[in-house]
C-alpha cells in the first residue's frame, strides 16, 4: 500500500470514543468534503501531496451529480458530454481512446471509479457520512463535525486543512411565478426529471434555456405529444459539431488568434453554420458570444424545424389550467419542467468563513476560485461554470491547493509571502473582456484565461518550495 | 525551467486518435502486493526485446511487468506517430491498468517515457540507457522516484547523457559497466534488472 507505514490508519470503530464535545485530532490530516468529481481530485492530489486524507461522502458511492442513483443527481437518461472527451478527461488520467468524442454520463461515472480504484482512494472515504458543520478553531485548523446519514451519532474531528467539493448542481433554484399555486397540472425541477416514459402522451412545457434545458427539451420533444420550451432571452447555440469535428476543438483551434478577434470570426462562423435563431421563432442574443456560459447543442433548432419544440418567451402567470406568457399566448401543459438550474449551498458553514454578502444567491467571494481570504486553510474546489469542460480546470485548482497547504507546512515564511500577493486577488474575475456580473454569473470563467492564472499560482507555489 | 503545459493546446486542437497498441505481459505465480512495471522500448521492435529475459525475471521478483508497443512498434507497426502520439500510448496503458504503474522507458523509449510522465503520474520511473536527444523533459505529473541507469560506455547513451537526464531529475545515475546499450538483451541482463528491482523493493514497495 502506498505510504501505509508512514500515515495514522484509522479503523472502524476508532471514532466511536468521541462525542461532539471532546475533538478527535486528526494531526495534519486534511478534510474533504464530498466524492464527487472535485473531492477525487482533491483525495488524489493531496495524497500525492503527502497528505492524509479523509474525506466524507452522503451517498454510498462516488461520483456525486455524475451517479445516477443518487438522488441528487441531476443527470438524466440521456445526459452527454457537452464538452468533447478530450476536452473533459483529467490531464493525468486520459479517457481510454476508443470512447466516442461525447460519452455517455454512465461513461463518464465509470471513468470516475475506475480513477477511484487506480489511485486507490476509496479506502481514504467514508461513505454515508454528512458534514453537519465546519468550524475555525482560532489556530488555523478546523472542526469537523460529521454525522451519518442515518443516525444521529454525531463526531467531532480535528483537521488541519478543510477542502469543499460538495458540487453546485444539487440544490434546485425554482422561480415563482404568479399563479403558480393555483396551477393544478404539475411543475417540477429539471432535477427530478430522469427517464422520458414520465412524459408520454403529456403536454409538456420546458423552461430555461440552459444545456439541460436544451438537452431535456430536445428529449421531451420526441416523447412527449407536445413541448413547448420556454426562454427568456436569446442566446448562441454552439452546435457539438463544427466543420468535422467538436465543437470545442474547431474553437481550441482558432486560440491563435486575439480573443476579440476570434470572438468576431465564431460568431460568424455560427451565424453562417446555425443561421438566425429569429427564423425559428427564438430571440436573437444580445450578448456577444462566450460573454455567457455557451450553449453547446444540436438538436433544439432540428426540433423546432420539425415542429416538435414550439419556441415561448418567458412565462408571465400561471392560471388553474394554463401557463400565460410574457406576449400575451397561453398554453395548456400538463407537465411544467422547470430547467431553472441549482443553487450553491454549503449548508455546513456560516457564509461569513467563505466571503458571501449578504442577499448573494451564495455565490462566495474567492481567491482565483479556490481559497477564501479569512482562513487560509479553508479551500473550495470545483465551484466553477467555464466556457469549456471543467473537469482538468478542478484538476488543476486541487493542484494548486494541495502545494499551498504543503508550502504552509514546509516553510511558513515562503507561505507568508505568497499569501500576501493573493489576498488582493480575491473576487478577481478569469474572463475574457465583459462578462455578466451578476450574482448568477459570478461562477462563470473563461478557460484560458483561468487556466493561465492556475499555472501561474502553481509554478509560485514549486518556486518558493 | 518550468515547463508545466497546463492548457495542451496541441492535445485541444487535435487530440491524437485512438490506435491499437500492443502489450505483453508475464505476471508472477503469485500476487505479492507489488507495483506492476510497464516497459517501453525505444525502436520498431518495440516489446518483444523486454519479453526475452526481463518480463519473465521481474514476474519471478513478484511484479506484473507489461510491455508495450506503442503505434509504429512491433505489431502496431502499420500506424505512423510521433513524440505526442507515442506519449499518449503510454498514457493511455498506463491508465488501462488497475493500479499505477512503474514506467520503465530504453533508449529512445525514455524519450516517451520523459514526454508520458507529463501525461501520467507513474508510480516510479526508470530512465534505462537514456536517448532523450534535445528534449528538455517536461514537469512530471505528481513528482515519481525516478532512477537513471546505463553502461557509462555506451556509446549511444554515453555517461554525459546519463548524467545529464539524472540531473535534471534532480537523482545520482547508476553505472553498469559493460553492460551495454541493449542490457536486456546482453549475457549479463540480470544484473542490472534486479538492481532496479531492488531499488524498486526499498522506494515503492512498503509493507
Amino acid at each position: 500500500m502506498r505510504q501505509a507505514g508512514t500515515e495514522s490508519q484509522v479503523s472502524e470503530g476508532q471514532f466511536d470514543a468521541y462525542g461532539v464535545d471532546a475533538a478527535y485530532d486528526r494531526g495534519e490530516a486534511v478534510c474533504v468534503i464530498g466524492a464527487g468529481m472535485a473531492g477525487l481530485l482533491a483525495v488524489k492530489n493531496l495524497r500525492e501531496q503527502g497528505f492524509t486524507v479523509d474525506c466524507y461522502e452522503r451517498e454510498t458511492a462516488v461520483g456525486g451529480s455524475w451517479n445516477w442513483r443518487h438522488d441528487r443527481s441531476p443527470v438524466y437518461s440521456s445526459t452527454y458530454l457537452v464538452s468533447s472527451r478530450t476536452h473533459t478527461e483529467f490531464p493525468d488520467f486520459p479517457m481510454p481512446d476508443d470512447w466516442p468524442d461525447y460519452p455517455h454520463h454512465s461513461q463518464v461515472l465509470s471513468y470516475l471509479e475506475r480513477y477511484t480504484d487506480h489511485f486507490g482512494l476509496r479506502e481514504h472515504i467514508w461513505f454515508g457520512s454528512e458534514i453537519a458543520r465546519i468550524e475555525p478553531t482560532g489556530d488555523g485548523r478546523w472542526d469537523v463535525i460529521v454525522k451519518p446519514v442515518s443516525g444521529n451519532a454525531a463526531r467531532r474531528l480535528r483537521y488541519a486543512a478543510v477542502v469543499i467539493a460538495n458540487g453546485h448542481n444539487w440544490d434546485p433554484r425554482t422561480p415563482s411565478y404568479k399563479g403558480q399555486e393555483v396551477f393544478r397540472g404539475e411543475i417540477m425541477h429539471s432535477s427530478s426529471y430522469k427517464e422520458p416514459q414520465k412524459v408520454r402522451g403529456k403536454k409538456v412545457l420546458v423552461v430555461g434555456a440552459g444545456n439541460s434545458g436544451c438537452d431535456i427539451a430536445g428529449e421531451i420533444a420526441v416523447n412527449a405529444e407536445k413541448c413547448w420550451h420556454s426562454t427568456r432571452r436569446g442566446y448562441w447555440f454552439i452546435p457539438k459539431y463544427m466543420f468535422g469535428r467538436p465543437g470545442d476543438q474547431t474553437m481550441a483551434r482558432m486560440s491563435w488568434m486575439p480573443f476579440g478577434l476570434r470572438q468576431k470570426v465564431s460568431q460568424f462562423a455560427i451565424r453562417r453554420v446555425v443561421g438566425d435563431p429569429r427564423r425559428f421563432g427564438l430571440q436573437r442574443p444580445e450578448h456577444a458570444l462566450f460573454a455567457s456560459h455557451p450553449i453547446v447543442n444540436s438538436h433544439l433548432l432540428h426540433h423546432i424545424g420539425h415542429g416538435a419544440i414550439t419556441p415561448k418567451p418567458d412565462i408571465d402567470h400561471f392560471t388553474e389550467d394554463e401557463v400565460h406568457f410574457t406576449d400575451g399566448t397561453s398554453v395548456k401543459a400538463q407537465i411544467v419542467v422547470m430547467a431553472t438550474g441549482y443553487r450553491t449551498t454549503f449548508g455546513f458553514c456560516d457564509p461569513e468563513l467563505l466571503g458571501m454578502e449578504g442577499g448573494d444567491d451564495g455565490s462566495p467571494r474567492l481567491i482565483g476560485h479556490m481559497f477564501t481570504p479569512r482562513t487560509p486553510t479553508l479551500a473550495v474546489a470545483g465551484l466553477l461554470q467555464a466556457d469549456g469542460g471543467i473537469f482538468p480546470l478542478v484538476h488543476w485548482q486541487t493542484i494548486a491547493i494541495a502545494k499551498w497547504l504543503r508550502l504552509r507546512q514546509n516553510d511558513p515564511e515562503a507561505a507568508k509571502q505568497f499569501w500576501a500577493k493573493q489576498v488582493p486577488e480575491a473576487g478577481r474575475r478569469y474572463v475574457h473582456g465583459k462578462l455578466n456580473d451578476s450574482p448568477r454569473h459570478r461562477l462563470e470563467i473563461s478557460y484560458e484565461v483561468y487556466l493561465k492564472a492556475l499555472k501561474q499560482m502553481i509554478e509560485e507555489l514549486d518556486g518558493v518550495k | 525551467m518550468s515547463r508545466l503545459d497546463v492548457l495542451r493546446l496541441s492535445d485541444r486542437r487535435e487530440p491524437v486518435p485512438y490506435a491499437a497498441r500492443e502489450l505483453l505481459t508475464s505476471e508472477p505465480d503469485e500476487p505479492a502486493g507489488k507495483p506492476s512495471l510497464l516497459f517501453v522500448g525505444g525502436d520498431k521492435r518495440g516489446a518483444r526485446v523486454f519479453a526475452e529475459h526481463w518480463l519473465g525475471h521481474a514476474a519471478s521478483r513478484g511484479f506484473t511487468a507489461h510491455a508495450l508497443s506503442v503505434r509504429g512498434q512491433g505489431k502496431a507497426a502499420d500506424v505512423k506517430g510521433d513524440l505526442r502520439a507515442w506519449a499518449a500510448d503510454v498514457a493511455q496503458t498506463a491508465a488501462s491498468l488497475p493500479a499505477q504503474p512503474v514506467i520503465i522507458g530504453h533508449s529512445k523509449g525514455a524519450r516517451i517515457l520523459a514526454e508520458a510522465l507529463a501525461r501520467y503520474p507513474a508510480r516510479a520511473a526508470v530512465f534505462v540507457s537514456p536517448r532523450l536527444g534535445r528534449l528538455i523533459p517536461p514537469t512530471p505529473a505528481g513528482a515519481p522516484p525516478t532512477l537513471v541507469v546505463g553502461d557509462p560506455e555506451d556509446k549511444r547513451a554515453p555517461r554525459q547523457s546519463l548524467e545529464k537526464a539524472a540531473a535534471h531529475y534532480g537523482v545520482a545515475p547508476l553505472f553498469f559497466q559493460g553492460a551495454g546499450h541493449e542490457m536486456m538483451l546482453a549475457a549479463a541482463w540480470r544484473e542490472p534488472l534486479d538492481a532496479i528491482l531492488d531499488w524498486l523493493d526499498s522506494t515503492v514497495v512498503k509493507e
